[in-house]
C-alpha cells in the first residue's frame, strides 16, 4: 500500500529540473512582499500574543512569565469582563440578526424594476462607505435627546424619546439601531446574490402556478442561503468585534453600559498599558468567535442549499 | 502653516477642551468639527481619544478612522530639521503662538543647542513605542500625574542631581507642582504649569435674588442650588449648582478632609464616614436635578463661546477651573462672573481653603546620549523657569506658572481679573497622589464611581465599598510590577 502510493507519487510529480526551481524562486520573490508583510506583521505578532498573554508586559519592562494568571484575573476577579461579554452578547444577538433581515428586504426591494434604480442602490449603500468616525460623530447628533431627529421624529408621533446614548437602558438599543444604518454593505452581496438566480426558476414556477410567496419561499430563500450565511457568519465575527462606535460615542459608558468586549481590550493595551492582560483578553475572545462560528456551521450548514458540488460548496 | 495644519490644531484644541469638560459636546463643537471633517478626517479622529474612556480621559489612542491615516502626524511648529534636540509635546491653539516664539528665540541663542519643537498626538502611546524602540525623543512635555508610571520604569531620568548641582531652589514652585514629580525622594521632571480650581458662580443671578456672598458650606450650596434650579416639566432649564460637572469631580473627598490614599499611596482610603457624607451629599445634588439623564440631556443643549452656559445662566455655581478665566475673558467679560473658594462642611471650614492642581512637567528620557542630556537640561531650565517663555504662555494662552514669583508678576495679574483669586488659591492645593497606575485609578475607578449611585445602580455604602476594593486590587498590582524593577 505504502509502497504503491510512493510509486503513485512518484509518477505524478514533476522532475525537479534547474529551469523548475528557478521558476519557483521567481514566483515566490514575486509575492514575496505579502509573504513578508504577513509574517512580520501578522503572523509573528499573532503568535507572540500567545506567549505575551502569560507575561505582564507594560512595553518598557520586558515582560515578566506569569503563567496563567491574566487568564485566572480575566476569569475569576475581573467582574468588567462579564460587563463586557454581556453587553457585547447583547450587541450581536440583536444587530446581527436586524441587520440580516433588514439588508435582505432592503436588496429585494431594490431588485424590483422601479426608476431610478442605480440612484436609489447608491443611496441605501452610502452609509456602508462612510468611515465610521464620521457616522459616529453625525449619529451623536441624530441620537441627541432634546433636539436629534430620531426624538423629534418620535415627538411627531407623541413619543416622548428615551435620553438614548445618555441612558444605560437606552445605550445599547441606540448603537443597534445605528448598526442598522449600514445594512447597505450586506445589502450589495444579496443584490448580486438576488441577480445570479437564474430566472427560468420563476418561470418554470410561474407555469407550475406558484404565486409570489412560492416563489419567495421555494425558490429566492434557498438560492440564497448561501449568501445569507455568509453574512450571518460575517455579522457575527465584525459585531463580536464592534469598538468603534463606543469608543466615538460613549466611551463606554453611561456607567460601562456599552463597554464592549474589544474596547475594554483596548483599553488595557493602550490605556493601562496591560499588554499582557490585553493578549489573554483577545485569545478569549478568539475562542468565543472560533466556537460560536463552530456551532453555527453545525446548526446552519445543513439548511444551506448549495446548488453546484458538495453540501458544503 | 498650511491651513490644514491650522485646521488640525484647532482640532486639538477642542479636544484639549473636551477632555477637560469630560467630553461633553456642544452643538458648536460639532458645528465646527463638521466642518472640519471635509478637510481632516484624521482631526475627527482625535477627537476619539478625548472621549476615550469615560470622559475626560488624559490618554489616548489611534482611532481607526477607515481613512487612509490612522492619526494625526506630528506636526513641527519651531526648529530645522537637523536640531540638536527633539521636543515632543508642544501645542496648539493659543498655545501655539508663544511656544514658537520662545523656542525660536532660543534657537536663535542657541546655535549649538536647536530644539525642534513637534506637537505629538497619542503622546503617550508614541512615547512608550520610542522607549521601547530606543528611539525616544530628547525632551518630552508630560502630565505630571503619569510620571511615576514613566519613572518607574525607568523611561525618564532622575533628575534630582543636576537640580543639586545647579543648585536651583525647588521651594520656588508651588508646592503642589514640585512634589508632583517627586517620587521616593526624588525628581523626575521640572513643572511647566499648573491650574487649580474655583467655584465659580453667576452674580448677575445671585444678586438679582438678593444673594450677597456665594455659599461658604457645602449644606448652603446645596439649599441654594435647589432654589435656583429651574425645570420646565420634566426638563432642566438651569442648574443652580452643578455639584459634579465642571472639572472639581475628586475634589469633595478633600473639601471634607479626606484622603483618597494612605499608606505610602499603596492602599484606597474613600470607603469611609467621610466618602459616604460626600457621596450621599452629591446624591441629594443629583436627585433634585431630576438624575444624570436629565443632567445629561440638559447639557447637550448648551452652546459655546459667547453663549457657553456660565455666561447664560444655565448653569448658576459650578466648581470649575482657572482656565475658564481665559473664556470669560474672550468672550463674556460683559457678564457679571464671581470666583470663591470650594464650599466645605460646617466643621472644615475654618481649615482652609482647598483645591486641587494638575500640569504638565519637561522630562528628559532616558536613552539619550550624555551631549544631548546636557542640551536638553539647559532648554528645560530655560523653558520652565526663564521669565519670558512661561510668562509667554501665560499672558498669551492663560496657562498658569508653576513658579510661584512668575505666577504673582504683574503681567500675568493684570491679564485677567481672576488670575489673582486662583494664584492666592495655590498654597492651598491638593494633587492626585502618585502612583503608577494613575490613570486607571483616577480615571476609570474614582472618577465615575458616583455616577453608580447616580444611577441608582448601587448604594452609597455598595459604591464606596466596590470601588475601594478594586482600587486596592490595582494599586497592589501596579506597585507590585513598578517595584520588581
Amino acid at each position: 500500500m505504502a509502497a504503491m502510493s510512493a510509486d503513485a507519487a512518484r509518477k505524478r510529480r514533476p522532475r525537479i529540473t534547474r529551469r523548475r526551481v528557478m521558476e519557483n524562486v521567481t514566483g515566490y520573490l514575486f509575492i514575496s512582499p505579502w509573504i513578508v508583510g504577513f509574517l512580520v506583521f501578522t503572523a509573528y505578532p499573532m503568535l507572540i500574543s500567545i506567549y505575551y498573554s502569560l507575561t505582564s508586559y507594560n512595553v518598557l519592562r520586558p515582560p515578566e512569565w506569569i503563567g496563567l494568571e491574566n487568564y485566572h484575573e480575566l476569569f475569576f476577579e475581573d467582574d468588567r469582563f462579564l460587563t463586557t461579554l454581556f453587553n457585547t452578547a447583547y450587541y450581536v444577538a440583536f444587530s446581527v440578526p436586524l441587520g440580516l433581515v433588514l439588508g435582505f428586504l432592503v436588496a429585494l426591494l431594490l431588485n424590483q424594476k422601479i426608476p431610478f434604480m442605480p440612484f436609489w442602490r447608491t443611496v441605501y449603500y452610502l452609509p456602508a462607505v462612510t468611515p465610521i468616525i464620521a457616522s459616529s460623530v453625525l449619529w451623536i447628533w441624530v441620537l441627541e435627546p432634546n433636539f436629534g431627529l430620531l426624538n423629534r421624529a418620535l415627538a411627531l408621533v407623541g413619543i416622548d424619546g428615551p435620553g438614548w446614548l445618555t441612558s444605560p437602558a437606552w445605550s445599547k438599543p441606540a448603537l443597534i439601531i445605528m448598526s442598522l444604518w449600514g445594512v447597505g454593505g450586506g445589502m450589495i452581496i444579496y443584490l448580486a446574490g438576488l441577480q445570479g438566480i437564474p430566472q427560468q426558476l420563476y418561470e418554470a414556477a410561474a407555469v407550475d402556478g406558484a404565486n409570489s410567496w412560492h416563489k419567495f419561499w421555494h425558490i429566492t430563500i434557498p438560492m440564497m442561503s448561501p449568501v445569507l450565511f455568509f453574512n450571518l457568519i460575517i455579522g457575527i465575527i465584525a459585531s463580536f468585534q464592534t469598538f468603534t462606535q463606543a469608543y466615538v460615542m460613549t466611551g463606554g459608558g453611561p456607567v460601562d453600559s456599552t463597554m464592549f468586549y474589544v474596547l475594554y481590550l483596548w483599553l488595557n493595551a493602550f490605556d493601562y498599558f496591560r499588554m499582557g492582560y490585553a493578549s489573554a483578553m483577545a485569545w478569549v475572545l478568539f475562542i468565543i468567535i472560533l466556537v460560536i462560528t463552530l456551532l453555527t456551521f453545525r446548526v446552519i450548514a445543513p439548511r444551506v442549499y448549495y446548488e453546484f458540488g458538495s453540501e458544503r460548496g | 502653516m498650511s491651513h490644514e495644519t491650522d485646521k488640525q490644531n484647532e482640532i486639538y484644541e477642542l479636544v484639549r477642551e473636551m477632555r477637560r469638560e469630560g467630553c461633553r459636546m456642544t452643538r458648536r463643537d460639532v458645528l465646527r468639527l463638521g466642518a472640519f471633517a471635509g478637510i481632516s478626517l484624521a482631526g475627527i479622529a482625535s477627537l476619539v481619544e478625548a472621549c476615550a474612556p469615560a470622559g475626560g480621559n488624559q490618554s489616548s489612542g489611534v482611532g481607526s478612522s477607515g481613512g487612509k491615516k490612522s492619526g494625526p502626524q506630528p506636526t513641527k511648529i519651531a526648529g530645522g530639521e537637523n536640531a540638536l534636540l527633539t521636543y515632543w509635546g508642544a501645542w496648539g491653539g493659543t498655545a501655539l503662538q508663544p511656544e514658537k516664539q520662545s523656542i525660536e528665540k532660543w534657537n536663535k541663542d542657541h546655535p549649538d543647542m536647536q530644539v525642534k519643537a513637534l506637537q505629538i498626538a497619542d503622546i503617550d502611546q508614541k512615547f512608550l513605542v520610542a522607549v521601547a524602540g530606543r528611539r525616544p525623543p530628547d525632551i518630552i512635555k508630560l502630565d505630571r500625574f503619569m510620571l511615576p508610571g514613566y519613572a518607574l520604569s525607568g523611561a525618564i531620568k532622575d533628575l534630582t542631581d543636576r537640580i543639586n548641582a545647579d543648585k536651583i531652589d525647588v521651594k520656588q514652585w508651588f508646592s503642589a507642582c514640585m512634589n508632583e514629580t517627586k517620587l521616593n525622594g526624588k525628581y523626575y521632571g521640572l513643572p511647566w504649569n499648573t491650574d487649580d480650581r474655583g467655584l465659580w458662580y453667576n452674580n448677575e443671578i445671585l444678586s438679582k435674588a438678593g444673594v450677597k456672598e456665594p455659599p461658604k458650606t457645602t449644606d448652603e450650596i446645596l439649599r441654594m442650588g435647589k432654589e435656583f434650579t429651574q425645570k420646565k416639566g420634566k426638563r432642566l432649564t438651569r442648574i443652580g449648582f452643578d455639584g459634579y460637572g465642571g472639572n472639581w469631580q475628586i475634589g469633595w473627598h478633600w473639601a471634607w478632609g479626606g484622603e483618597w490614599l494612605k499608606d505610602n499611596n499603596r492602599k484606597a482610603n474613600w470607603n469611609n464616614e467621610i466618602g459616604e457624607s460626600w457621596l450621599s451629599w452629591l446624591q441629594e445634588n443629583r436627585k433634585y436635578l431630576g438624575g444624570p439623564s436629565t443632567i445629561d440631556a440638559f447639557g447637550k443643549t448648551f452652546q459655546g463661546e459667547s453663549q457657553g452656559p456660565y455666561w447664560t445662566g444655565q448653569i448658576v455655581m459650578v466648581m470649575d477651573g482657572s482656565w475658564v478665566a481665559g473664556d470669560w475673558k474672550k468672550y463674556a467679560q460683559k457678564v457679571d462672573m464671581g470666583v470663591a473658594d470650594a464650599p466645605r462642611p460646617q466643621d472644615m471650614v475654618d481649615k482652609g481653603p482647598i483645591t486641587w492642581s494638575g500640569g504638565f512637567a519637561f522630562c528628559i528620557p532616558e536613552g539619550i546620549d550624555d551631549k544631548k542630556a546636557d542640551a536638553a537640561w539647559e532648554f528645560i531650565k530655560y523653558y520652565c523657569m526663564d521669565a519670558d517663555p512661561v510668562l509667554a504662555m501665560a499672558t498669551q494662552a492663560g496657562n498658569m506658572p508653576a513658579i510661584e514669583k512668575l505666577a504673582r508678576d504683574d503681567r500675568y495679574l493684570s491679564a485677567n481679573k481672576f488670575n489673582k483669586k486662583f494664584v492666592d488659591l495655590m498654597p492651598h492645593s491638593r494633587f492626585r497622589d502618585l502612583t503608577p497606575v494613575g490613570n486607571e485609578l483616577w480615571f476609570d475607578i474614582i472618577w465615575p464611581m458616583p455616577n453608580d449611585v447616580f444611577y441608582g445602580k448601587k448604594t452609597v455604602k455598595q459604591a464606596l465599598a466596590d470601588s475601594e476594593a478594586k482600587a486596592n486590587k490595582v494599586l497592589d498590582r501596579g506597585w507590585k510590577e513598578a517595584e520588581r524593577g
